[in-house]
């Protein structure tokens, strides 16, 4: 808790300072519209990203809050007339879709300076908006649940097949990022790849779960009512529910856990593509990254903090933090899963959510 | 005739406001679905009945059609079972507790769907209250699944729609004369018989309406049966919602979507018709 | 058919006592009234005996036997409701059918039975019809048969003429006698019309406030009401205010104001005794009212009004104490003109004592 007095304390300096070195550029009467995911993201952003901002520049920010889809689905259906937004948060695979369907522009490099030190991997290879932040998906799973029912400790994706847990895994949907991520890991476990899904769904199958969750929300009430001990999961949720007393844990499984980053775009058709691309790159600074890092538990997607966090083991092991643990993670192709979507949703559909 | 006339034009500023807010978005579903899904959130131009074709021709959605109308009827029929008798107790009793056993009734509609769901998990989970209960009395060993199934989506919508049913027959109820209900007992038929001899027969306008409003409402929601349902009771509405919400796929859901509305349409006219054909 | 008995039964609802230890016996096959105003708890005597109201104390028997705590299911008694109460989804004769269907009654019997009380009340063309294409009257006959079709023990009727027209009314009352005689059924009627009680019973109960004041034959009733109250609410009545002069053979009765004025008259049935100065209140029936000093008990008056009422005059006149006189005139003898100053008397067995205790009758 000491680190949330010291990043206000900070915020509000820097607020301060920089708000009084650039008193003219207060003059703004831009507001830029940013798309979110709402909740404590939302509120963490507004808190740490955009009042700062603000009293930087002057621009003032507005949230517009949903599911990462439905903002891309109110981009498609404004396309060629305004932009519902100018700034939007996706999920990565998302991201793919909208620079498919053209809804969002490229960057320029020369607005955003900071995208210099987002690691290599996380910036957009065709120059759209890079990721923000940094979650991995790994396996969480009930430390007192498994003792009393004598499983060890999950160290494999394939553990979550074991007899013994059957009726107490929780899969994610597909309909979200987690259980689209698992597909991929399922089907590497039987022997395929981004490319060969089918594969995934077949195995996920043969798990006898729980239930398939639909959100995070969701899956944090079925651990909590006992009838879930695991689950593949995103690292800021497993741990947050882990801090607050839930004996939790979230570990790496040995094939690796999966990254999986939250971008940030640029809407097309913005009327403020100056403002919107200073809000990423002031996004990218270390003070609003490690902000959301403590508050958000998810990771920062600019290396210049790893050497930071190496002084706060507590808070770095809860999400990757430094160019080693990317490496570890496994990254997915999503323009290799996309077009195999609609298919894929099918299969899912027969064989998982109608049984 | 003249005062009929008069009365149309009064109506028509509803009749508008009713076309805009009803008439106009099926309108817009059904263009959508003439047009052929053409990657997210968007459709090719021409129309076409392709979309159609496609649905009946797959077994799996016939199925779906069928699992649909199985989990409406289930709904409709536990909430008659349930919402009878309790209806005709609120339509008799003298309490003057009688508001506050109607704001009971209704407490399950003041609360967001959300919050409604997430209620059931301490109640229905296998460490949950009916399970420990159950457990606790010999009646089973192993904890019932009451939720993340199917059961778990009929208890949430049930909960859900009760009240629409008790909301309705109770008013029916309220208007038959108790004395009715008397002469029946006087001339020999104990208060059971008089509940199947009278008081059912002349509730029914109010349980074919009220199973009517439950059917419709339990075969398009879509929030419950994807919470309660654990994510295995694929349903129409959450195949809609799924088409739409994660596909973007507007052609393949506002097909479904159709399909959906003509079969409950075809079903209500169908128990009206029967209704009328009974009295 | 049997005989009915209330024995000493109460009820209360919270604090309002509607029946106070009241008892009745009604014989087999008689046609006995509960006549009293609104609200004096005729119903709730009525529900008791048909097994909707369960008395507080006392006991309901039904043909001899105890049947206080039989749910009425149970009873047979056959009850006619003000309401009709048909069934309004079932025909005529369905309606009539119902209570031998629910006893379980072989079909053929069933059709027997119908057509033989259908045809009692004379509905048999109307069979086929739903309640809601009857007449109030004909529902009233339909709720009459279907009560009787199941031979009950006791017919039990809540003013089933009052929602009727007048002359409706008279024709349903003459029908229900004739029905209930032609079954020698034991009838249980409640109204507040006095005329309907005295028109259709063997015996009328004057109920008030939960009691019964008086069991009487009608002309018993009429003739020799036991307290003013009965004397006021059966019929109209004149009152005197008296002082018993002399209790030996006929009373000899002082007028109240004026006790050189003197009356002579009879006890009411059973009636009580008076002390002698006690006073007292005479009662006469504007019947038994003549115009001229042709009787000994005689009052001048001055004359109000007179009105037609079809068989006679109605003839209102003040009295010199206040009071009001009232007499009816044969149709076809000269009437006295407003403002005349006229000789009234009557016969001593004309007129009826009664003690002064109970004078809240109002009118
Ligand atoms: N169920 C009841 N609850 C409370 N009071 C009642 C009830 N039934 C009757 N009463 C009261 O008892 C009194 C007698 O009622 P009732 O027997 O219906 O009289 P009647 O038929 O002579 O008009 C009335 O004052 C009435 O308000
Ligand atoms: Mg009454």
């Amino acid at each position: 808790m000491r680190l949330t007095k010291i990043l206000t304390g900070l915020a509000i300096a820097s607020g301060l300072i920089l708000g009084g070195a650039t008193a003219e550029a207060q003059k703004s009467d831009v507001t830029l519209r940013v798309a979110s995911y709402g909740g404590v993201f939302t509120e963490a952003h507004k808190k740490f990203v955009a009042d700062l901002y603000t009293e930087r520049t002057g621009v003032k920010v507005e949230f517009i809050d949903a599911s990462p889809k439905t903002h891309l689905a109110k981009m498609i259906a404004a396309k060629g007339r305004e932009a519902p937004f100018d700034l939007v948060y996706l999920d990565e695979d998302v991201e793919v879709e909208a620079v498919d369907a053209g809804v969002v522009m490229k960057l320029d490099p020369k607005l955003i300076p900071n995208l210099a030190f987002v690691y290599p991997e996380v910036r957009n290879k065709d120059g759209f908006g890079p990721g923000v932040l940094f979650a991995s998906i790994a396996i969480a799973y009930n430390t007192e649940k498994f003792k009393a029912a004598g499983i060890p400790e999950p160290t494999s994706w394939a553990d979550l097949w074991n007899p013994k847990l059957a009726g107490h895994v929780s899969i994610p949907s597909i309909d979200n990022v987690m259980g689209r991520t698992f597909i991929v890991a399922a089907a590497k476990l039987a022997g395929g790849d981004e490319s060969s899904l089918a594969k995934g769904i077949d195995k996920i199958a043969e798990i006898k779960a729980h239930s398939y969750y639909i959100s995070s929300t969701d899956l944090q009430g079925k651990i909590e009512s006992g009838d879930v001990w695991a689950a593949p999961w995103i690292n800021g949720r497993a741990w947050n529910m882990a801090i607050r007393g839930t004996p939790l844990r979230f570990v790496m499984p040995k094939e690796g856990g999966y990254a999986d980053f939250g971008t940030l775009d640029v809407v097309a058709g913005s009327k403020h593509p100056a403002e919107a691309m200073g809000y990423i790159n002031f996004l990218l600074e270390p003070l609003p990254q490690l902000a959301l890092a403590y508050e958000l538990t998810y990771g920062p997607t600019i290396h210049t903090l790893a050497p930071l966090l190496k002084n706060y083991p507590d808070l770095a092991r809860m999400f990757p933090s430094s160019p080693e643990d990317l490496d570890r993670l496994n990254k997915i192709d999503w323009h290799k899963f996309s077009p195999q979507y609609p298919k894929l949703l099918q299969d899912w559909n027969r064989k998982i959510a109608s049984k | 005739m003249a005062l009929k006339r008069a009365w149309g034009f009064l109506l028509l500023p509803a009749l508008a406001v009713l076309a805009a807010a009803f008439l106009m978005p099926l309108a817009n579903l059904g263009m959508k679905s003439l047009h052929l899904f053409a990657g997210p959130g968007r459709e090719q131009p021409g129309l076409t009945l392709e979309n159609y074709i496609a649905f009946l021709e797959d077994p799996f959605n016939w199925g779906l059609l069928g699992w649909t109308s199985l989990l409406g009827l289930l709904v409709v029929g536990i909430s008659l079972v349930l919402g009878l008798p309790v209806a005709y107790f609120l339509a008799r009793t003298k309490t003057r507790w009688r508001p506050v056993l109607f704001l009971l009734v209704i407490a399950p509609m003041l609360v967001s769907v959300v919050i409604r769901n997430l209620g059931w998990i301490p109640i229905l989970s296998e460490s949950g209250v009916v399970n420990s209960l159950l457990i606790a009395l010999g009646l089973v060993s192993q904890p019932l699944k009451l939720f993340n199934n199917l059961a778990g989506v009929v208890i949430g919508l049930v909960h859900a729609f009760l009240p629409f049913l008790i909301l309705t027959l109770a008013t029916v109820i309220q208007r038959i004369d108790p004395q009715i209900e008397e002469a029946s007992i006087n001339l020999g038929a104990g208060p059971f018989e008089t509940f199947c001899r009278v008081v059912l027969p002349l509730t029914r306008p109010g349980l074919i309406a009220g199973s009517l409003i439950v059917f419709t409402l339990a075969v398009s929601a879509y929030t419950t049966p994807a919470v309660m349902g654990g994510g295995r009771v694929l349903v129409m509405s959450t195949y809609v919602q799924q088409q739409i919400g994660t596909l973007l796929d507007y052609a393949t859901g506002a097909t479904v979507a159709i399909v959906l509305l003509v079969w409950g349409a075809f079903l209500s006219i169908l128990a009206l018709r029967f209704s009328k054909a009974e009295a | 058919m049997a005989e009915v008995e209330l024995r000493r039964v109460s009820k209360a609802y919270g604090a309002t006592e509607v029946v106070r230890d009241l008892s009745l016996e009604i014989k087999d096959g008689e046609f006995l009234t509960l006549l009293g105003a609104s609200g004096s708890g005729k119903t709730t005597c009525l529900r008791m005996v048909a097994g909707f109201v369960i008395p507080d104390s006392g006991q309901v028997m039904l043909g001899g036997r105890d049947a206080t705590r039989l749910p009425a299911w149970r009873r047979n008694t056959g009850m006619v409701f003000q309401s009709y109460a048909l069934f309004p989804h079932l025909s005529v004769a369905e309606n009539v059918a119902y209570g031998l269907t629910v006893r379980r009654t072989p079909k053929p019997e069933i059709a027997a039975r119908v057509a033989e009380v259908l045809r009692l009340v004379r509905l048999e063309e109307f069979k086929d019809r739903k309640p809601a294409q009857l007449s109030g009257g004909q529902k009233q006959r339909v709720a009459l048969a279907r009560a009787v079709a199941i031979r009950p023990e006791v017919l039990l009727l809540d003013e089933p003429l009052s929602a009727l027209d007048l002359k409706l009314r008279g024709e349903l009352q003459a029908e229900i006698r004739r029905i209930q005689q032609t079954l020698g059924i034991t009838t249980l009627f409640v109204t507040h019309d006095q005329g309907e009680a005295l028109g259709i019973s063997d015996r009328v109960a004057v109920m008030r406030e939960g009691k019964i004041l008086q069991v009487d034959t009608p002309v018993a009733l009429y003739q020799r009401p036991a307290s003013s109250y009965v004397a006021n609410f059966v019929g109209t009545t004149n009152f005197i205010d008296g002082i018993v002069l002399d209790q030996n053979g006929p009373f000899r009765i002082g007028h109240a104001r004026d006790q050189t004025q003197v009356f002579t008259a009879i006890a009411g049935e059973n009636g009580p005794s008076f002390a002698k100065g006690e006073p007292c209140l005479l009662c006469i029936r504007p019947e038994n009212v003549r115009l001229g000093a042709m009787h000994p008990n005689r009052i001048e008056a001055k004359v109000i009004h007179v009105t037609y009422g079809g068989q006679h005059w109605v003839a209102d006149c003040d009295r010199a104490d206040g009071g009001i006189m009232t007499l009816n005139l044969p149709a076809q003898s000269g009437i006295p003109k407003p403002g005349e100053v006229v000789t009234l008397s009557w016969a001593a067995e004309h007129g009826v004592l009664l003690k002064i205790e109970d004078r809240s009758h109002g009118a």
